[in-house]
């Protein structure tokens, strides 16, 4: 018998007669021990039918249908009664660690609420208690960290510490909500090896809920797919990853799969489209003068309240020739984000310079970047909310640049908007709307278009896919190869996703703690990795191991 | 922290001298013959020179500001300047009496008052903000937030005028006297008839801090309730009383501390109109009285005590809500 | 020219953008009620000379021998003075009219001039860090640590002359003390926004464009603060409306015999004539109260369909 088994569940929100429903009728059960795998992209519903199911949505929120937990409906139990069963029967492993925790309590006060909610203990066994299922989860020394407070932990830490709430009273089952997804590439695996070798020492039943297959592939022994609140295919791991049934699926497996059969395969991919021979093709002119030459960057901040200043760069060159896409990969805190505000002329690095076709245009010593060069270098940001003025239309915003920089008459700048409209793949109805009309893949793409209006010559992406669907993912990413075969923009990539650097870089520069560790060739680099770190990190990539 | 201590108490010195300065200029250069508005009624022309001497108002006004600033006026061989020991803050030629022993003996009426209040409406806006925030849109909310608005619409000269007409008049007119119309007693005289005498000024004071607390400490606890940490202490099982007071509550309470020390400074530099109405003869009383009748050094004195008390109840509110935040410790 | 021109091209922006907004705080309850409440206030105000004139009661008028019995205590409401008489005799209906006048043309310019300081002293120190920053943020500490009602007593004091008579006209000057004080929340508040602003991406690629530091300000940040400000400005209104009255009540605001909620409030304090004829109190005190509910209701509508969490 199923352990807990949600049937038929819907979830509306209604807010002042307003409705929308988010669940359309829900199935899937978890057999004690086993691991379920929820995926599906943002907005499918998957993390809102488990909240729902154990009462955790906010009372906006309508739920009907049934989940039964060991016989017990959860969406009939009293408030009360539900109280009694979280935490002591299911445990929860939140997203994002820092905002889950409680920002003004110390951790080993949150992990003992854990126990407090449903026992009675003394103070010093509690204490006890608590340090430990610290020393379980692995956290370090747990004497010296349990009175710690959440913004002293680092990111895996921080969810060490949760995954200790939520195993404390050692409950038949934990929902983990997409529990990896806020870490770095490393921090991740170790994370999921922990999830691991607890269910195996406890015998819990796990739902892991994700919106990468790869991750989720690691460790599920079933997988519920999910789109638009809907269940689109249900089946057991390896006959899902072997036969996706479902088209969506396929696309979903094809895009985790992607990247990531390109990282150990010797050969160019077998996919070539016209725009990649040009790649290569720039890859071998590696003798030709650099178009942007970062040299020896270096840069360090004071921060407050501090005496020692933090280095975020240290001794940073790579160069970057006409047509080229390079890639800046490394884990948060790398300084990949630091060096691309340097090259855009955002930020002053504390030594070092760069410079474009042989000019040099960012030292320390510079007040502003010369205004011939700042249309020659532009940006792209990973926040597709941020990255537009949401009092704008997306003329105004795509208008600004020839506006500033040209004297083109009106009617000479609405022809130049409508095309770049066109080129950057989007109706000409936007044109009218403003940002928050969008989505997020039309506001990316209104943010690129932004970015080549004026032409130029380097282009630099922080992130620029990072906080999409992966299926809207790789269409932009197909834009950025196609605007470089179109334009000849060369594009500074900056990515913490491996797989997509791979698929679309003929370069690549690895960096870790604000040093470049390695660079090259992206075969090379990633088929051969000479450094410890960038083995470390290729290793890290989930879903190696099982069956994507 | 260390660090920003000493620069926000930096700024606040900064302040506090910018102030100074200005009240100062404010006072002196409006007047072409300062002494005679400052000199009590039908004065001699020997005290006029004598003021003139004091102050030194026959010098340019830099060099009055310094000397008021660095020794103040010499009254019968004794500085009451502010660089002094004890600093005094001049005297009162009208009263005849040291400014500071003038505002002293008037502080324990507006801290009665203050406190007091400051420790009803607290109470009561956070059981209320909580309540309300524990189901929004409900009728509770509703009526809560109705009561809210009025408290907030309607002035405190009003409140006040009202609250004396029901409580003092109305009742006595039918032989009960729990409420005194005004007047003080000392809390060391006399605790209950202390409180008797300030329960109609406390409530005065409450009915509009509610109405604006209540709604800040509702919003605050609105948007803590829906952050993530909080569905984290659900998830464990956490009951609701302590979720609502314990986790929620203790994260909504810094805004809430900042508000409150500006209120409670506001009114301790003088809560003037319910003074006014109560006959309390507190701080506010005495500002409003010079004021009115230009006796400049009482003006200079009493805001400067209320500027100070604004400046050192920000610092204080920075600290404490610093402190309470272990990513800032 | 050309900027000009963009911007009439895609005029219809304009109607996108606003409409929805506007279309939904006129649903939203609270508001409504509020629009409603101010509505019939702004009425009275314009209707207050109609009501002199049918009633052939002027607002200073004063009708001794009509409205005061022979004790020399007014009279209560009557066919010709429907809320009865103050103690000098005059019209408390007429009076409670032309305070609303008072009420709006102190309140409306003081809390608009605030705004318009506040708001560029905002913008400059919140886009200018470090020094500028440091001075306009101490400009605004000092301003907010003077106690407004002393300091209001003592400005008003000044504005005596030699001969007794003010310099400047009392009701300007009370406009000019209130948004003495007032424009330091809207400054806090624009300072705090930029600060905000400034670091968000789209200022960042805006400055990579080539666009200058003017452009940037007028044309990406000032469109982001002004909804907030404006906001804003219908919160601080009725809280300078009470500043008036607490300032007139106080008689050192709009000064007898012109008509205001608060000197007519003192007035019948001071005489505790309320205690035994209310309606004094009523007149000015429910005008009051409906004028700044109504504001209110109007702020907190707005801020319900900008914030639905708030």
């Amino acid at each position: 018998m199923a352990l807990f088994s949600v049937e038929d569940l819907r979830v509306t929100f209604g807010r002042r007669g307003r409705t929308t429903t988010a669940v359309r009728g829900v199935s899937f059960a978890v057999e004690p021990g086993r691991t379920l795998a929820l995926v599906g992209e943002s907005g499918s519903g998957k993390s809102v039918s488990l909240l729902g199911a154990t009462g955790l949505l906010p009372s906006r929120a309508e739920v009907r249908g049934s989940a039964l937990f060991r016989g017990a409906d959860l969406t009939r139990l009293s408030p009360a009664r539900l109280r009694a069963i979280r935490g002591r029967h299911i445990g929860f492993v939140f997203q994002d660690p820092l905002s889950n925790l409680h920002p003004l309590k110390t951790i080993g006060a949150q992990i003992g609420e854990a126990v407090t909610a449903h026992e009675r203990v003394g103070r010093a066994a509690l204490r006890r208690r608590v340090l430990d299922l610290l020393g379980e989860v692995g956290i370090k020394d747990p004497e010296r960290r349990i009175d710690d407070h959440p913004h002293q932990f680092s990111g895996g830490m921080r969810q060490r510490a949760m995954i200790a709430m939520a195993i404390a009273l050692n409950p038949e089952l934990i929902i983990a909500d997409e529990p990896t997804t806020a870490l770095d590439v490393t921090v991740q695996a170790s994370i999921l090896r922990l999830l691991r070798r607890l269910q195996e020492a406890h015998g819990t039943a796990l739902i892991f809920v994700s919106h990468d297959l790869a991750v989720v592939s690691d460790i599920a022994d079933d997988v519920v797919v999910m789109r638009d609140g809907e269940v689109v295919e249900a089946a057991p791991a390896a006959e899902l990853y072997a036969a996706p049934r479902h088209a969506y699926t396929q696309a979903l497996l094809g895009a985790a799969r992607h990247g990531r059969a390109l990282v150990r395969s010797p050969e160019p991919p077998e996919s070539e489209q016209p725009g990649q021979q040009s790649e290569r093709q720039s890859g071998q002119r590696a003798e030709s003068a650099p178009l942007l030459r970062a040299s020896a960057l270096h840069m360090s901040y004071r921060r407050p309240g501090r005496k020692e200043s933090f280095t975020a760069l240290t001794d940073v060159s790579f160069d970057l020739r006409e047509r080229e896409i390079v890639g800046l990969v490394g884990e948060s805190g790398s300084g990949k984000s630091t060096i691309g505000r340097i090259v855009a002329g955002l930020a002053r690095p504390t030594a070092g310079s760069v410079s474009l076709r042989g000019e040099v245009y960012n030292a320390p010593g510079d007040v502003r970047l010369p205004k011939s060069l700042r249309p020659a270098v532009q940006v792209v940001f990973q926040d597709p909310y941020g990255s537009l003025n949401p009092r704008r239309t997306v003329a105004a915003t795509l208008a600004e640049p020839f506006v500033v920089n040209t004297d083109l008459p009106a009617a000479e700048i609405r022809a130049r908007v409508e095309a770049l409209v066109a080129r950057v793949e989007l109706p000409q109805s936007v044109l009218h709307r403003l940002p928050a009309q969008l989505s997020g893949g039309q506001r990316q793409r209104v943010a690129i278009a932004r970015a080549v209006a004026l032409e130029p010559s380097v282009v630099v992406a922080d992130e620029p896919v990072s906080a999409l669907d992966i299926t809207t993912q790789t269409q932009i990413v197909a834009l950025i190869r196609r605007l470089r075969a179109e334009l000849g923009t060369s594009f500074l990539f900056i990515s913490h996703d491996l797989g997509v650097v791979a698929d679309l870089c003929e370069r690549v520069v690895v960096l870790n703690q604000g040093r470049v560790v390695e660079q090259g060739p992206v075969h090379r680099v990633f088929d051969d990795p000479r450094d410890p770190y960038t083995r470390e990190l290729l290793d890290s990539i989930p879903g190696r191991v099982a069956h994507v | 922290m260390r660090r920003h201590i000493a620069g926000h108490a930096a700024r606040a010195l900064a302040t506090l001298l910018a102030v100074l300065v200005i009240t100062f200029a404010m006072t002196r250069v409006a007047y072409r013959n300062p002494a005679a508005v400052l000199a009590p009624r039908n004065a001699t022309q020997e005290t006029l020179d004598g003021i003139t001497r004091a102050l030194r108002l026959d010098e340019p006004w830099y060099l009055q500001l310094w000397h008021y600033l660095y020794r103040g006026p010499d009254i019968q061989g004794a500085p009451m300047g502010l660089f002094n020991w004890p600093p005094a803050l001049g005297y009162s030629f009208r009263q005849q009496r040291p400014v500071t022993e003038l505002i002293l003996s008037k502080i324990p009426v507006t801290l009665s008052l203050a406190l007091g209040a400051l420790v009803i409406w607290m109470t009561l806006s956070i059981l209320f903000g909580v309540a309300a925030a524990r189901r929004p849109d409900s009728w509770v909310d509703r009526i809560l937030s109705a009561l809210s608005y009025a408290g907030l619409s309607v002035p405190t000269f009003l409140t006040g005028i009202l609250l004396s007409y029901f409580l003092y008049f109305t009742l006595s007119t039918y032989g009960i006297r729990w409420f005194p119309s005004s007047g003080y007693v000392g809390i060391t005289e006399n605790p209950f008839e202390w409180a008797r005498h300030l329960a109609l000024p406390w409530l005065t004071i409450a009915v509009a801090e509610i109405g604006i607390f209540q709604r800040v400490v509702r919003a605050n606890m609105l948007d803590v309730l829906g952050s993530d940490y909080i569905r984290t202490a659900r998830a464990k099982g956490v009951t609701e009383r302590r979720v609502h007071f314990g986790h929620a509550l203790s994260a909504a309470l810094n805004p809430i501390i900042t508000l409150g020390g500006l209120e409670l400074a506001a009114l301790m530099g003088g809560a003037i109109v319910t003074e006014q109405i109560f006959g309390l003869d507190g701080v506010g009383r005495l500002a409003v009285e010079a004021a009115v009748g230009g006796d400049f050094p009482v003006v200079i004195g009493t805001t400067i005590l209320a500027a100070a008390i604004f400046v050192v109840s920000t610092f204080a509110v920075d600290v404490v809500t610093r402190l309470r935040d272990p990513a800032a410790r | 020219m050309s900027d000009l021109l963009t911007a009439e091209a895609y005029a219809e922006e304009a109607d996108v953008r606003r409409f929805p907004v506007l279309r939904a705080i006129l649903a939203e309850r609270s508001a409504r009620t509020g629009l409603i409440l101010v509505g019939v206030v702004v009425l009275a105000a314009l209707l207050a000379p109609v009501a002199a004139a049918l009633t052939g009661h002027g607002p200073d008028q004063q009708f001794r021998s009509e409205a005061l019995a022979e004790n020399g205590l007014p009279i209560g409401p009557s066919a010709h003075f429907l809320l009865g008489a103050d103690g000098n005799g005059r019209d408390v209906l007429v009076r409670t009219l032309y305070g609303a006048r008072i009420s709006l043309l102190v309140g409306i310019p003081a809390t608009t001039l605030a705004l318009v300081a506040g708001t560029a002293v905002g913008l400059v120190a919140g886009f200018f860090p470090g020094r500028t920053d440091r001075l306009l943020s101490l400009g605004t500490d000092v301003a907010l640590s003077f106690p407004f009602v002393v300091t209001a007593l003592s400005l008003v004091a000044l504005n005596r002359g030699g001969d007794g008579e003010p310099v400047v006209d009392p009701v300007l000057l009370v406009v000019l003390v209130i948004s003495l004080f007032a424009w330091t929340y809207f400054a806090r508040l624009t300072r705090g926004l930029v600060v905000v602003l400034r670091n968000r991406p789209f200022v960042e690629a805006a400055l990579s464009i080539g666009v200058s530091r003017r452009r940037l300000i007028v044309r990406e940040i000032l469109p982001n603060v002004l909804p907030v400000v404006a906001v804003y400005w219908a919160v601080q209104l009725p809280v300078n409306i009470l500043a008036e009255a607490t300032l007139s009540f106080l008689g050192v605001g709009v000064q007898a015999p012109t008509a205001s909620w608060g000197n007519m409030i003192a007035e019948a304090q001071r005489s505790s004539l309320y205690q035994v004829q209310p309606w004094f109190l009523l007149g000015p005190g429910i005008a009051m109260f409906v004028t700044v509910l109504g504001f209110n209701a109007i702020g907190s509508g707005i801020r319900n369909v900008l914030d639905p969490q708030g």
